[in-house]
C-alpha cells in the first residue's frame, strides 16, 4: 500500500510539472492526436529535486486536492495498470456515449505515453449536447527511469464556444459597419464622377438608405449597451397585455406592408414589475422578426397569460417537435428556480413562418449572428433584435426561449415574474383560474 | 471447468485467477459494444450536418471513418467467438455474448445507413431544399439519434422495459417518414425540387426509419439477454401452432395421420 500511495504521489508531482509547464506554453492547436518526440518536459519533470521542497505534503492532501480539481486525471504504471483515477475521471470511464468516446481517445494517448510519447488528442463530440475535450498524457520519470504515464481529460466545450462566438462577434461586427460605408463611399465616387441627373438621383437616394442602415445598426448598438448597464433602477408595474398592444401598434406598418394580421389572445392583465419601454422594444423586436419570416397572409399570434412555474417547461405546444434551444448558456440557476416556485408571466409570439434551422437556435440570440446572411439582405434588420430581447429579459430576471423547425414556424416565449403587487392583491383569485387552466391542459 | 458456473454470478475470491480475466474479458467487451454504440450515434447529427449543411469534407470524414466502426465490429465478434470457444460460458453469460454478436451487427449497419445519407447528400449536392423538408429531415435525425441512444442505454443497463419501449417510441420516426413523403410530393408538385432530388430524398428518410428499426431490434435483443425472451418467440409459438392446426385438420380431411404432410406444412 505504501508502495502504491509512492507511485500515485511520484506521478502527481510530474502531473504538476507536466500541467503548469503546459499552460504556460503557446495553447495547442486542435490536431488529431500530434505526436511530439519522447522525453518532452525535461524540466520539472525530476520528482526527486521537488520532494525535500515540500516534505508535509502527504499522499492524502495531494488526492483530495486531485478530487476536486476540474480535470479528469489518471495515473498509470509502466505495465498498462491503473494506479489512480480521479473523481472526474471516473465518470468517462463508466460513461456512454459521448464520455466513452473519451475513454477511448484517454487510453490511445496513454497507451502511447507508455512507450515515451507525449501525446494528445481533441474530442468533438455532436451529441446532444455538443461538446468538446481535449486529452493528452504524457510519459513519467522516476529518477531517469520511465515510472508509468499520466493521462489528463480537459472539457473545453465552454471555452471553444466562448472564442467561437467572440471572433464571430468580430468578424460580424466589422461586415456590418464595413458594408454600409464601403457601400456609400462606391456611390459618392460615382456620383463624384458624373454629370447625368438621373444617375445623380437614382444613386444618392442608395447612399440615404446605406446611412439609414448605419444609423439604425449604430442605434441598436446603443441601445445594447445601455440593456447592458444592468437591472432596472426603480421598476414600476406594468401590464403584459399593454405592452403587446403597443407593440403590435408599433409593428403595424410593417404587418400592413406584409398582409400579416397580428392576433393578440388574453383573458386578463397580467402584470409584472419592469421597464414599459424595455418590454415594449423587447416584444417589438420579436413581432419584427415574426412578421419578416411570415408568409404573406398569415397570421402572427401573441398570447399573454400567467402561469405556475412548474408548468413553465411544458411551453409551446403548438410544434409537435420542434427543437428548443439551450438559449442562455451562461443562465444562472438562480432563474430556473424563479421558474419552478414562481408564478410566471409568460408572452409568446407564434409564427407559421420559415423556421430556424437546428444548428442555429443556440446562437440566434448572439449578436450580429444571422442564420444565413443571404436572407438579411433582403429582410433588413441589423442583426440585433434578439440580443436586445435577451438583454431586455436578463435585465427583468426573466428568460426568452425559442423554440422552432425549419418549414414550420417558431415561437419565442419569454417569461418573467408576475408583478409583487398582482400577487398580493389578486393572489387568490388568479389561482383559482390558473388551477382551472391547468386541469384544462 | 465452468460446468458448475450458475448465471448472473460475479467472480467469487475462491474462483482464481483465471476466473477473474473471464469476467474482465466479459466486462470489456461490454464496455467495447457501448463504445461502438457512442460511434455510431456521432454518425447521426455528423451525417445530418453533411446534408443540411452541405458541406462533402466532413461527409469523406464519415465515410472513411466507417472503417474503424468496422473494425471494432470484427474485433468485438472476435472476442466473443473467442470466449465462447475458450471458456465455455453458460446460460445468461453465453446469451450475453450472443446478443452482443447480433447486437454489434445492428449497430454497424446503423451507421452503414448514415454512410449512405452521406453518399446520397453527395449525389443531390447543389440542390436546394425546402424549408419543411429540412425540419422533417432534423426531426427525423434527432429521433434516428435517439432511438439509437437509448437502445444503447437499454444494453448497457440491462433495462428490459426502456428496451421493449423502443417498438412504440419507433412510432414517431415512422410518422415523420410519412410526413417527408408527403412534404416531397408537394416540392416536387410544386417544382421546387427535381424528381432526382426527390428519389434521393425519400431514400435518406427511409435510411433514417431503418436506423429507428436496428434500434427496436437491439432493444428485443437486450429483452431476450436478461429474460431469455423475444418478441419472435410468440411468432414462433404461433407458426408452431399454425402447423399443429392445419396437420389435424389434414388429418381430419384424410380420415388419418397424414406422414407426408407433416414436416413441411401444407401442400396447398
Amino acid at each position: 500500500m505504501e508502495a502504491l500511495l509512492g507511485a500515485v504521489v511520484a506521478a502527481i508531482t510530474a502531473l504538476a510539472g507536466f500541467w503548469f509547464g503546459r499552460r504556460s506554453r503557446q495553447p495547442v492547436p486542435a490536431v488529431a492526436a500530434a505526436a511530439t518526440a519522447p522525453e518532452p518536459e525535461p524540466a520539472p519533470v525530476d520528482p526527486v529535486a521537488t520532494e525535500p521542497a515540500a516534505p508535509e505534503v502527504g499522499a492524502n492532501d495531494v488526492e483530495r486536492a486531485l478530487a476536486d480539481l476540474r480535470l479528469g486525471v489518471v495515473v498509470v504504471a509502466p505495465d498498462g495498470d491503473e494506479v489512480y483515477r480521479n473523481h472526474r475521471a471516473r465518470e468517462y470511464a463508466t460513461g456512454r456515449h459521448g464520455d466513452a468516446l473519451v475513454e477511448a481517445a484517454l487510453e490511445r494517448v496513454v497507451g502511447g505515453a507508455l512507450v515515451g510519447l507525449s501525446l494528445e488528442e481533441s474530442v468533438e463530440v455532436y451529441g446532444p449536447p455538443a461538446r468538446s475535450f481535449l486529452v493528452q498524457a504524457s510519459p513519467t520519470y522516476d529518477g531517469g527511469e520511465p515510472s508509468g504515464a499520466v493521462g489528463v481529460i480537459e472539457d473545453v466545450t465552454e471555452a471553444r464556444h466562448n472564442l467561437r462566438v467572440r471572433s464571430d462577434f468580430v468578424a460580424n461586427v466589422s461586415h456590418e459597419l464595413r458594408t454600409p460605408v464601403g457601400a456609400m463611399s462606391v456611390l459618392a465616387e460615382t456620383i463624384a464622377e458624373t454629370d447625368d441627373p438621373d444617375v445623380v438621383n437614382r444613386l444618392s437616394r442608395r447612399m440615404q438608405r446605406e446611412a439609414t442602415r448605419l444609423a439604425d445598426t449604430i442605434e441598436d448598438l446603443l441601445a445594447l449597451s445601455r440593456l447592458e448597464s444592468g437591472p432596472i433602477a426603480d421598476p414600476e408595474t406594468v401590464d403584459l397585455v399593454s405592452v403587446a398592444t403597443m407593440a403590435i401598434e408599433r409593428t403595424a406598418e410593417r404587418a400592413a406592408q406584409r398582409l400579416v394580421e397580428v392576433e393578440i389572445n388574453s383573458d386578463a392583465p397580467v402584470l409584472v414589475d419592469g421597464d414599459q419601454g424595455q418590454l415594449v422594444a423587447a416584444v417589438s423586436n420579436l413581432l419584427d422578426n415574426a412578421i419578416k419570416y411570415s408568409e404573406r397572409h398569415s397570421t402572427v399570434e401573441v398570447r399573454v397569460r400567467q402561469i405556475v412555474g412548474a408548468s413553465a417547461s411544458v411551453g409551446a405546444d403548438t410544434l409537435s417537435y420542434s427543437a428548443r434551444s439551450r438559449q442562455d448558456r451562461a443562465a444562472p440557476d438562480r432563474e430556473a428556480r424563479w421558474l419552478a416556485e414562481e408564478k410566471v408571466a409568460e408572452l409568446s409570439v407564434f409564427d407559421d413562418g420559415i423556421g430556424i434551422p437546428e444548428r442555429d437556435l443556440e446562437r440566434i440570440f448572439e449578436r450580429f449572428y444571422r442564420v444565413d446572411s443571404g436572407r438579411s439582405r433582403e429582410t433588413g434588420g441589423t442583426g440585433l433584435g434578439l440580443s436586445i430581447v435577451r438583454h431586455a429579459l436578463l435585465n427583468h430576471r426573466g428568460t426568452v426561449d425559442v423554440d422552432s423547425l425549419e418549414g414550420h414556424g417558431s415561437t419565442f416565449t419569454i417569461r418573467l415574474p408576475v408583478s409583487v403587487a398582482q400577487r398580493q392583491v389578486v393572489g387568490s383569485v388568479e389561482a383559482a383560474v390558473t388551477d382551472e387552466e391547468q386541469a384544462r391542459r | 471447468m465452468s460446468s458448475t458456473e450458475p448465471e448472473h454470478t460475479t467472480p467469487e475470491p475462491v474462483e482464481g485467477e483465471h476466473r477473474v480475466a473471464y469476467h474482465r474479458d466479459l466486462d470489456q467487451v461490454t464496455a467495447a459494444v457501448i463504445r461502438l454504440g457512442a460511434l455510431a450515434c456521432e454518425t447521426v447529427p455528423r451525417g445530418t450536418e453533411v446534408l443540411l449543411g452541405g458541406n462533402l469534407a466532413d461527409a469523406q470524414a464519415l465515410i472513411d471513418g466507417d472503417d474503424e466502426i468496422d473494425r471494432l465490429t470484427v474485433e468485438i465478434e472476435q472476442q466473443c467467438f473467442n470466449l465462447i470457444a475458450l471458456q465455455a460460458p453458460m446460460a445468461g453469460e453465453l446469451r450475453r455474448l450472443m446478443t452482443i454478436m447480433k447486437v454489434v451487427a445492428e449497430i454497424e449497419r446503423s451507421a452503414d445507413l448514415m454512410v449512405n445519407v452521406c453518399k446520397a447528400a453527395r449525389r443531390m449536392y447543389g440542390s436546394d431544399l425546402t424549408p419543411l423538408i429540412r425540419g422533417v429531415l432534423a426531426a427525423m435525425a434527432r429521433e434516428a439519434n435517439k432511438m439509437l441512444r437509448l437502445s444503447i442505454d437499454a444494453f448497457a443497463d440491462e433495462n428490459t422495459s426502456l428496451a421493449m419501449a423502443l417498438g412504440d417510441i419507433d412510432d414517431e420516426l415512422d410518422e415523420l417518414n410519412r410526413d417527408i413523403v408527403e412534404a416531397i410530393f408537394e416540392a416536387h408538385h410544386d417544382g421546387a425540387i427535381e424528381l432526382r432530388a426527390a428519389v434521393q430524398l425519400a431514400l435518406i428518410a427511409r435510411y433514417y426509419e431503418r436506423i429507428g428499426d436496428h434500434a427496436v431490434n437491439i432493444g428485443e435483443r437486450v429483452n431476450y439477454m436478461v429474460t431469455g425472451w423475444m418478441p419472435e418467440h410468440n411468432g414462433m409459438l404461433r407458426a408452431d401452432h399454425r402447423h399443429e392446426f392445419t396437420a389435424e385438420q389434414d388429418d381430419v380431411a384424410n380420415g388419418g395421420p397424414d406422414e407426408s404432410a407433416a414436416p413441411d406444412g401444407p401442400d396447398d
